[in-house]
C-alpha cells in the first residue's frame, strides 16, 4: 500500500515529468522551421515499484528520462547520396553553360559566323582582286577568325581555371567541417557515455556531413561509441576524434591545374580519381573531360584550317608578284592551335600581300587563287568527312547535346533529392499541430498531476482530523 | 509521402511546387519574349546547329546574289560596247559598200570615205577600251591596263576573270578582246581590216575594197556572236540571282520553323503557367496560416 509520502512523490515526479515533455515540445516548437532539426520524443517511463514498499503493485508513477530523435539511418544516407548526384550534376551544369556561353552562338557573333564571314569575303574578292579595300576585308576577316579562335580557345582555359578555383573552394569547404566532426564526434561519445541526450549534436554533425556529401562522393559508418567515420571516395577522412585534410597540388602534366591528395601527417594520398560525385566530382568531369575534348576538337579544327589555308594561299601571287607567303602564322602541331592563332607578319597590315592570283604576271584582274581559296569552304577535311563549318556545328551540337543531357538530368535528379529531402522531413521534422495537441496532452497531465497532489494533501487532512 | 506532414515538409513541398511553377513560367516568358524558342545551344542541339548551318547557307546564298547583279551589270556594259562596236562596223561596212560601187563613186569619193573609215576605228578603239567599276573589260585579267593602244594594238592577256556566283560555280565573266576583235580564235582581226579598208579606200583599189568588205562582214557577224555571248551570260546571271533568292527564301524559312515560336502558342503557355504559379503561389500562402495553434 503507497504511504502518503510515495504518492506525493508520484504526484511531484509526474508534473516533474509533464514539465520535461512540455519543454521537448518547445524546443520542438522553436525549431520547426529548421530544416536540419530532427524531432524529439520524450521518453516516458512508467516507474515499477518496489523501491522502499514491497507488496505495492500500483506502479511509482512516472519518470521522463531521456528523448528520442525520430531519425531514420537509411533516409540520412539516401540523401547523402542523392546530395552528392545533384551537386554532381549542377556544377556540371553551370560549368557546361558557361562553356556555352563562350561559344556566344547565339548573338551571331560566334566562329561559326567568322568562318562565314571569311569566305564571304574571299567570294567578294574574287569580283576585284586588285580592289584594296576588297583586299583589306578579306584580312580583316582573316583577322576576325584568328581572334575568335583565340577567344574560344582562352575562354575554354580560362573557364577551366575558373572550375579549378571551384574545386579548390570546395576543398577548403571540407576542410573547415571535418575537424568539427571529429570534435562532435568525441562530445557525442562522451554524451553517450555519461547518458546525456546529445540530440542537437547528432543533428549539427548530420548538417556537416551533409554539406561534404554537396562536395564529394561520401560515405559515412556507424561506430560502437556514437561516432560515424566518414569516407570521400572509399577513403576514410574522419574516424572518431581524428580527422585528415585535404590538399591540392598543381599538376603540370594538366596545365597547371589541381589533384586533390588527403594529408595526414608526412602521407598524402591523390584521391581525385576517387572523387567522382560532388560538386568536386561533376566539375573535374567538366574539367578535365569535357572541356578538354571540346580544347582538342577546336585545335584540330584551328590547326586544319591554318594548313589548308596557308597551302593555298602560298602557292598564289600577291599584287607585288611574290609568292610563297602564308596567310597565318603556321602552327607545329594541333595542340594549342586555336589559342595562338595570327595573322601572319606577311600578311599583317599589307593587303597587296594578299595571293589572289595564280600568275605573277596578271595579278590586277586575276582572281583564280581567291577562287581557290573559296572552295576550301566547300571540300571536306577530317579525313574526307566535314567542311570546316560542319566540324564546327559538330562540336557546338555536342556541347549543347551535353548540355541539354545535364539539364534534363539535373531536372530528375532534383526531383529524387526533393523526394528523399521530404521523406526526412516528413520522419524527423516538426508537425505544429502534433506538437499543438502533445503540448495539450502534457499540460492535462500536468494539471491532472496537481490535482492529484491536491487530493492526497485532502485525504492526509482528512485523516488528520481523525485523530 | 511517408508518414506525417510535418512544418519543414510542408513548406519543401509548397517551396518545389513554386520553384517549379517559377521555372515553367520563366522558359514561357522567355520564348514570348524572344519570339525564338531556341535561345541557346542547349535549349535544342540538333536545331541549334541546323540553324548555324541555315544562316551560313544563306550568308553565301547572299553572297552569291550579290555577285550575280555586280556581274550582270559588267555583263550587260560590254553587251552594250558589243553592240556599239556592231554600229561601227555596219557603218564601216556600208562605207565598204559605197566604195566598191565602180560607178557612182570616183577615186576622190574613196578618199572621203577612208578619213571616215578611219574615224570609225578611232570610235572602235575607244569603245573596247571600256571600264566597268574602273575595270578595263577586254584585257583579259590585266584589268588596270587598257586593252588597246591608239593604233588598236592588244595590250590585254589571253586570260578570263573568274567570279564565284554559286556553290561550286565559278564563271568566266570576261572574254579577251583579242578573241573578240583580233580573231585569235582563227577569225578578222577588225582593226587590221580598217586598216586594210582605210588603205585600199586611199588608195582606190577596188579589188582591196572589196575585199575588205568582206571582212568586214565577218568582223560583224564575229562580234555579234560575241555578243549574244555576254547576252546568254547576262539571262544565266538573273537566273542564278532569281534562284539564290528562291533557295535563300527556303532556308530562311527553315531556319524559322527551327528557331522562331509559334507566338500563338507562346503566349497561351505564358498565360497557362501564369496561372498555375498564381494558384501555386494562392495555395501556399493559404496553407501556411493553418494551424491548430488558432483554435486553442
Amino acid at each position: 500500500m503507497a504511504t502518503f509520502n510515495a504518492l506525493y512523490s508520484m504526484g511531484w515526479q509526474s508534473m516533474t515529468a509533464q514539465k520535461y515533455a512540455l519543454g521537448v515540445v518547445g524546443n520542438n516548437m522553436a525549431n520547426a522551421a529548421n530544416p536540419n532539426y530532427t524531432r524529439q520524443i520524450p521518453r516516458m517511463q512508467a516507474l515499477m515499484s518496489g523501491s522502499g514498499n514491497p507488496g505495492s503493485s500500483t506502479g511509482d508513477g512516472v519518470w521522463a528520462s531521456d528523448t528520442n530523435r525520430a531519425y531514420d539511418w537509411f533516409i540520412q544516407q539516401q540523401i547523402m547520396i542523392e546530395q552528392g548526384k545533384n551537386s554532381s550534376l549542377k556544377s556540371q551544369e553551370l560549368a557546361l553553360k558557361e562553356i556555352d556561353i563562350a561559344y556566344n552562338e547565339s548573338s551571331e557573333v560566334g566562329l561559326s559566323k567568322a568562318m562565314d564571314d571569311f569566305f564571304s569575303a574571299t567570294e567578294e574578292l574574287t569580283t576585284d582582286p586588285s580592289n584594296l579595300t576588297l583586299r583589306n576585308m578579306f584580312l580583316t576577316s582573316a583577322e576576325t577568325v584568328a581572334h575568335r579562335f583565340r577567344s574560344l580557345a582562352t575562354a575554354l582555359n580560362n573557364s577551366r581555371e575558373e572550375m579549378d578555383n571551384r574545386i579548390q573552394q570546395s576543398v577548403n569547404n571540407i576542410n573547415s567541417v571535418t575537424s568539427q566532426i571529429a570534435e562532435l564526434n568525441k562530445l557525442i561519445a562522451r554524451s553517450d557515455r555519461n547518458g546525456e541526450g546529445a540530440g542537437s549534436l547528432w543533428d549539427q554533425r548530420d548538417e556537416l556531413i551533409s554539406q561534404i556529401a554537396q562536395e564529394a562522393n561520401v560515405s559515412i559508418q556507424k561506430d560502437e561509441n556514437g561516432s560515424i567515420r566518414v569516407l570521400i571516395g572509399g577513403q576514410t577522412i574522419v574516424a572518431e576524434e581524428w580527422s585528415a585534410k585535404l590538399a591540392t597540388k598543381r599538376d603540370e602534366n594538366n596545365d597547371g591545374l589541381s589533384r586533390i591528395t588527403l594529408n595526414d601527417n608526412s602521407i598524402s594520398l591523390d584521391i581525385t580519381d576517387d572523387i567522382t560525385e560532388g560538386s568536386i566530382g561533376g566539375t573535374l568531369k567538366i574539367r578535365d573531360e569535357n572541356a578538354v575534348s571540346y580544347l582538342e576538337s577546336l585545335d584540330d579544327l584551328a590547326y586544319t584550317f591554318i594548313q589548308e589555308i596557308n597551302t593555298i594561299h602560298s602557292q598564289g601571287y600577291g599584287l607585288d608578284g611574290q609568292t610563297g607567303r602564308n596567310l597565318f602564322t603556321p602552327a607545329a602541331i594541333a595542340e594549342g592551335s586555336a589559342f595562338s592563332m595570327t595573322l601572319s607578319s606577311d600578311l599583317k597590315g599589307n593587303p597587296n600581300a594578299v595571293a589572289a592570283a595564280m600568275s605573277s604576271s596578271a595579278t590586277a584582274g586575276d582572281s583564280s587563287n581567291a577562287i581557290n581559296l573559296y572552295e576550301l569552304g566547300n571540300q571536306k577535311f577530317f579525313g574526307g568527312t566535314q567542311t570546316f563549318s560542319e566540324h564546327y556545328y559538330n562540336q557546338a551540337g555536342l556541347v549543347g547535346n551535353h548540355i541539354y543531357s545535364s539539364q534534363v538530368e539535373v531536372g530528375i535528379q532534383q526531383k529524387v533529392l526533393d523526394e528523399v529531402s521530404t521523406t526526412r522531413a516528413a520522419i524527423s521534422g516538426v508537425s505544429l499541430d502534433q506538437e499543438s495537441a502533445d503540448m495539450l496532452k502534457y499540460q492535462t497531465a500536468y494539471q491532472a498531476a496537481a490535482k492529484f497532489i491536491g487530493t492526497v494533501r485532502e485525504l492526509s487532512q482528512t485523516l488528520m482530523q481523525l485523530v | 509521402m511517408i508518414g506525417q506532414v510535418t512544418f519543414n515538409s510542408h513548406h519543401m513541398s509548397m517551396t518545389h511546387s513554386i520553384r517549379d511553377a517559377t521555372e515553367q513560367y520563366d522558359r514561357a516568358l522567355l520564348i514570348a519574349t524572344t519570339a525564338k524558342k531556341v535561345n541557346a545551344l542547349g535549349d535544342d542541339p540538333s536545331a541549334y546547329t541546323r540553324i548555324l548551318a541555315g544562316r551560313s547557307l544563306n550568308q553565301k546564298l547572299s553572297d552569291y546574289q550579290k555577285t550575280a547583279e555586280l556581274t550582270r551589270t559588267e555583263v550587260d556594259q560590254a553587251d552594250s560596247v558589243l553592240s556599239t562596236v556592231v554600229d561601227i562596223l555596219s557603218r564601216a561596212q556600208e562605207l565598204a559598200t559605197a566604195g566598191a560601187n565602180e560607178s557612182t563613186y570616183n577615186s576622190s569619193d574613196r578618199i572621203a570615205l577612208a578619213v571616215e573609215v578611219n574615224e570609225l576605228k578611232s570610235q572602235l578603239v575607244m569603245s573596247v577600251n571600256a571600264r566597268h567599276n574602273g575595270r578595263y573589260i577586254f584585257s583579259g585579267t590585266l584589268t588596270n591596263t587598257a586593252p588597246y593602244d591608239a593604233t588598236g594594238v592588244y595590250q590585254g592577256n589571253e586570260d578570263t576573270r573568274k567570279v564565284i556566283v554559286g556553290e561550286g560555280y565559278s564563271m568566266d565573266v570576261s572574254i579577251p578582246g583579242s578573241k573578240i576583235f583580233n580573231g585569235t580564235d582563227g577569225g578578222v582581226d577588225i582593226f587590221q581590216a580598217m586598216d586594210d579598208l582605210y588603205e585600199s579606200l586611199s588608195v582606190n583599189d577596188l579589188p582591196g575594197i572589196q575585199s575588205g568588205l568582206g571582212r568586214i562582214s565577218t568582223a560583224v557577224s564575229q562580234v555579234a556572236t560575241q555578243q549574244s555571248l555576254y547576252g546568254a551570260k547576262s539571262a544565266e546571271l538573273s537566273a542564278l540571282k532569281s534562284y539564290h533568292e528562291t533557295r535563300s527564301t527556303q532556308v530562311t524559312s527553315e531556319i524559322s520553323y527551327d528557331e522562331d515560336a509559334d507566338i500563338a502558342a507562346a503566349y497561351s503557355d505564358l498565360t497557362r503557367f501564369d496561372t498555375v504559379l498564381n494558384a501555386t503561389l494562392q495555395v501556399a500562402a493559404q496553407t501556411a496560416n493553418m494551424s491548430l495553434l488558432d483554435f486553442i
